[in-house]
């Protein structure tokens, strides 16, 4: 074997000790694991959820629906009722009005036919 | 916190075990591959999510090893081509260096990491598996469905430019 061939072989051994020590195996971050694992856990997770929801849903939710339905039937009820008292209010509002009005108008005639007594 | 990891791995037979046997094999090809730690324990991440959809159609612990390594060093192919726009250094543009023996290891494997991260993708990972994981080139040859001949001009070309590049010259000596 020549010197030539012999300094080559010497340099790839070299290259290939300092190669396996620099590509030496390492850990990834203490996280990566409990991160993984959580990852799939949601993974796994919606489409029990989802499926579950519709086909048994939980006491909270129907109670949450119940109480959300009373309070917009409340609501409705209330606004309602507002109204007509409004209306009701402005309706005797109109009427003292007019009354008020058709008084000065008698008022204002039995003044004009005074004057055209005199 | 705790009680859902027991739980899942509870529920995951196998899967803790492989996790903790493989983790560091899968991030250290996909470190080595990218240079890059967080980009490296993202694919490590995908690649576990996907050994747990498939473990099911895995026969053996050596089957598992072998799709491992077969599924990280694709996604790290994959991650590479998407990730060109970033600047790479090519490994022809990096500058010879000059150190001295035992002066710095730490040094010398740092900047080999580099070189290594530098070689174009199907080199750096043929390296990686036969350096790393230490796998003979019949083995690499089978992983990576490349021909033998390929493999091996692959190791031979990289190993010279690598020597080049890192200063490994002289008997004794780093120049």
């Amino acid at each position: 074997m020549s010197d030539q061939s012999q300094e080559d072989r010497f340099k790839d051994e070299r290259i290939e000790k300092a190669l396996r020590t620099a590509l030496r195996r390492q850990n990834p971050s203490e996280e990566f694991a409990p991160r993984l694992l959580t990852r799939i856990e949601k993974r796994t997770q919606p489409e029990h959820t989802a499926r579950s929801w519709w086909i048994f849903p939980r006491p909270g939710w129907a109670v949450a629906g119940v109480m959300c339905l009373a309070i917009t039937i409340v609501s409705v009820k209330y606004e309602q009722h507002r109204r007509e008292a409004e209306g009701q209010a402005a309706r005797r509002q109109v009427l003292v009005a007019l009354r008020i009005a058709g008084a000065k108008i008698q008022l204002a005639q039995s003044r004009v036919q005074q004057l055209s007594q005199h | 916190m705790a009680s859902n990891l027991a739980e899942v791995t509870k529920a995951i037979p196998d899967f803790a075990e492989l996790l903790e046997m493989h983790q560091a094999m899968v991030f250290s090809l996909a470190y080595h591959f990218l240079h890059d730690r967080s980009a490296a324990e993202e694919i490590a991440q995908d690649v576990f999510v996907e050994l747990h959809e498939h473990l099911g159609q895995l026969e053996s612990a050596e089957h598992v090893l072998f799709w491992l390594r077969r599924v990280t060093a694709n996604r790290c192919i994959d991650a590479a081509r998407r990730n060109k726009r970033r600047a790479e250094v090519p490994l022809e543009e990096i500058s010879d260096c000059a150190v001295s023996v035992g002066e710095n290891d730490l040094w010398l494997s740092e900047r080999l990491r580099r070189l290594v991260a530098s070689l174009p993708e199907k080199a750096r990972i043929v390296v990686l598996l036969r350096y790393q994981e230490d796998l003979a080139p019949v083995e690499i040859s089978k992983l990576l469905q490349m021909p033998l001949n390929t493999v091996k001009s692959h190791l031979q070309r990289a190993l010279i430019l690598l020597r080049q590049k890192a200063g490994i010259a002289d008997r004794g000596k780093i120049r």
